[in-house]
């Protein structure tokens, strides 16, 4: 009888419309749906109200020095040369060039180092001192870029830098070197930069995942006659390598971004000289968007062209994580 | 015969005491590279100018003069206030306006769930870009002030994320029983919530800390360079420009000596409230870091 009514009853919510059922749980939840107001207030004015913006990539030309920005803003000058520009732009070129190359060095030389460094930490048998370690390490990290490339231009200047002074201590030069005056260590410097920042905090996550790995397989491996080397390799680097393909995706994702604040301060620190050859693709984008001389319209463009792929690469990482290793990026 | 434990019997190979040896060297070298220009940084800032030439690692002329110099500087003073104001702020609300978007979220069968969380993640992954949003701020009357960087700031969607998924995460059990005592549902988050909470909300809140104080792009895009918006400039900005004022911006013989020495000091300076936090962040390192293989 009871479960004949069941029965009953659930058929009449399934009949029951969508909105009636939306409706009771709306009630449930009324008095908590005002909880994301401000963060929807804010979603709305910060991240979908400058959208309209999008628009000034769509015209001639941008200029406030006449017309306030709303007439500005639907002024008939409509085309679409602003991104026919961007293909043709040799700045844009050279600064997606300087990208992708030093992405692609980070790829190749900070990566495998971040890993090869949480492979060490977890060969320390004391994890007291390995983690005393992975603390100094880290510190960079939580450090301001101005306060790095501070660091870094005392320890290079020319005159009274650390460097300079050993080296002619050594008399391994002759007179003191301009370390930020050259355009062939411009891009080395900003990796060994980024390496010294980030290498230390990027390492934990791969030396969390190695701790995690149970103990026992090692313990079956040396009573086996396996060396420390063949463990490493046939053991613990299989075993972290969904967190390793997961960094890896996370990383090519952000190929198109190197760090604005990094390459913008080692290019105001640099000699002036370098600063058109050396931009990237952050800084160019800056610089057309509100630098001196800015072009608004063609920056608009620009930076609508690096969201989109930016998107694309994103939706495409966070794909692959999906289907492979069964985790979002998100 | 127990001294010859079991230990000594099986000795290790060769190879493996190689291995060791070179994985000791290279993550000493490590460290070295890491302290060694930051002690190169603490003797500048405690050394007299003229002994410039001679600094390495310890300090020469050992002096104070620097910070006494960097204490009388008003536009120093007024950037250490600026970013104490704006990493409070940001802190504050970015970490309850987060949480509290985050706890209707946390509930499976909110109405319009899933498009509410999509909502937000697109602002996360979408951008217009910098020219719309310095518009904006310029329409708001916002642009060249405090406020620019830290109403941009607040929203931080991987954090609200974060915050969500530990609240799924949380025993059902203890809101059901609340809820038979009749707490009503903002009773609910403040009282039972929250206090249950405290690890992600402490690993949430010194993550923001630290990028508020550190932030300086933001500043350098939505407060500018104007001379007007000088006194709205944050510390990382300061350091920024401390950086770039060549020796002839100053015409005062000892700015000329010291100018190194100056600035190695205000970036200590800048660096304290890091360190006085870093112990509690490495306390919820681990916590983050099992936050994010939950996620």
């Amino acid at each position: 009888m009871s479960s004949n009514q069941c029965s009953i009853r659930k058929i009449d919510l399934h009949k029951s419309n969508y909105w009636a059922r939306v409706g009771i749980k709306f009630k449930k939840y009324k008095s908590i749906f005002w909880f994301l107001l401000p963060a929807t207030f804010l979603a709305l004015l910060f991240g979908y109200l400058p959208l309209i913006g999008i628009l000034i990539a769509f015209k001639g030309d941008f200029t406030l020095a006449i017309n306030s920005p709303i007439d500005e803003l639907f002024r008939d000058n409509w085309t679409l040369s602003q991104f026919q520009k961007i293909f043709q732009d040799v700045g844009f070129s050279t600064a997606l060039a300087n990208t992708l190359t030093i992405n692609v060095f980070k790829l190749l030389l900070v990566f495998p180092f971040t890993i090869v460094l949480a492979v060490m930490l977890s060969e320390i048998k004391s994890t007291f001192i390995s983690k005393l370690i992975l603390i100094l390490l880290c510190l960079p990290n939580f450090l301001s870029w101005p306060v790095v490339i501070g660091v870094w231009e005392n320890f290079f200047q020319e005159v009274d830098g650390v460097v300079n002074n050993v080296l002619l201590s050594m008399n391994l030069i002759d007179s003191p070197v301009y370390w930020f005056g050259s355009e062939a260590l411009f891009k080395p410097f900003v990796i060994i930069i980024d390496m010294w920042k980030g290498c230390g905090w990027n390492s934990i996550m791969f030396y969390a995942a190695i701790m995690s790995i149970d103990k026992s397989y090692y313990e079956a491996a040396t009573l086996d006659g396996c060396s420390k080397l063949k463990q490493i390799i046939h053991l613990t680097i299989p075993s972290i390598i969904p967190i390793i393909a997961l960094m890896f995706i996370m990383n090519i994702t952000y190929i198109l971004s190197s760090g604005f604040e990094e390459v913008q301060l080692l290019l105001k620190i640099s000699d002036p000289s370098l600063r058109t050859a050396m931009k990237t693709l952050d800084v160019y984008l800056y610089e057309t968007a509100l630098g001196e001389g800015a072009d608004q319209a063609f920056g608009t463009a620009l930076g609508i062209f690096n969201s989109t792929v930016s998107l694309v690469f994103m939706l495409t990482g966070n794909k692959l994580c999906r289907k492979f290793l069964n985790k979002g990026l998100w | 015969m127990q001294r010859y434990s079991l230990k000594k019997q099986i000795k290790t190979p060769v190879g493996d005491r190689v291995l060791k040896a070179i994985n000791v060297t290279v993550l000493v070298l490590a460290m070295l590279l890491v302290i060694i220009p930051l002690l190169n940084l603490i003797s500048f800032a405690f050394s007299s100018g003229e002994y410039n030439a001679q600094i390495t690692f310890l300090p020469k002329g050992f002096t104070f003069d620097n910070f006494v110099y960097i204490f009388q500087e008003t536009r120093f003073l007024t950037s250490f206030r600026n970013s104490v104001i704006i990493t409070l702020l940001i802190t504050l609300f970015s970490n309850l306006f987060m949480s509290m978007a985050a706890y209707p979220l946390s509930k499976p069968d909110l109405p319009f769930r899933k498009g509410i969380l999509t909502f937000f993640i697109i602002t996360m992954l979408f951008s217009a870009g910098i020219v719309p949003t310095y518009l904006l701020l310029k329409m708001l009357g916002l642009y060249g002030t405090i406020w620019a960087v830290i109403i941009l700031s607040i929203n931080n969607i991987f954090n609200m994320l974060l915050y969500k998924n530990f609240f799924e995460g949380l025993p059902k059990e203890i809101e059901e029983a609340a809820q038979m005592d009749g707490v009503s549902n903002l009773q609910m988050f403040f009282k039972i919530v929250v206090p249950m909470s405290l690890p992600v909300f402490a690993a949430c809140c010194f993550f923001t800390i630290v990028a508020a104080w550190n932030s300086y792009s933001g500043a350098l895009m939505f407060i500018g360079e104007s001379a007007a918006a000088q006194s709205q400039q944050p510390l990382a900005y300061y350091i920024y420009w401390l950086l770039n004022v060549g020796s002839t911006d100053v015409s005062d013989t000892w700015w000329l000596i010291n100018q190194t020495n100056v600035q190695s000091a205000s970036i200590i300076i800048s660096i304290i409230p890091i360190l006085i936090i870093y112990p509690f962040i490495i306390k919820y390192i681990k916590s983050g870091i099992t936050i994010g293989s939950v996620k």
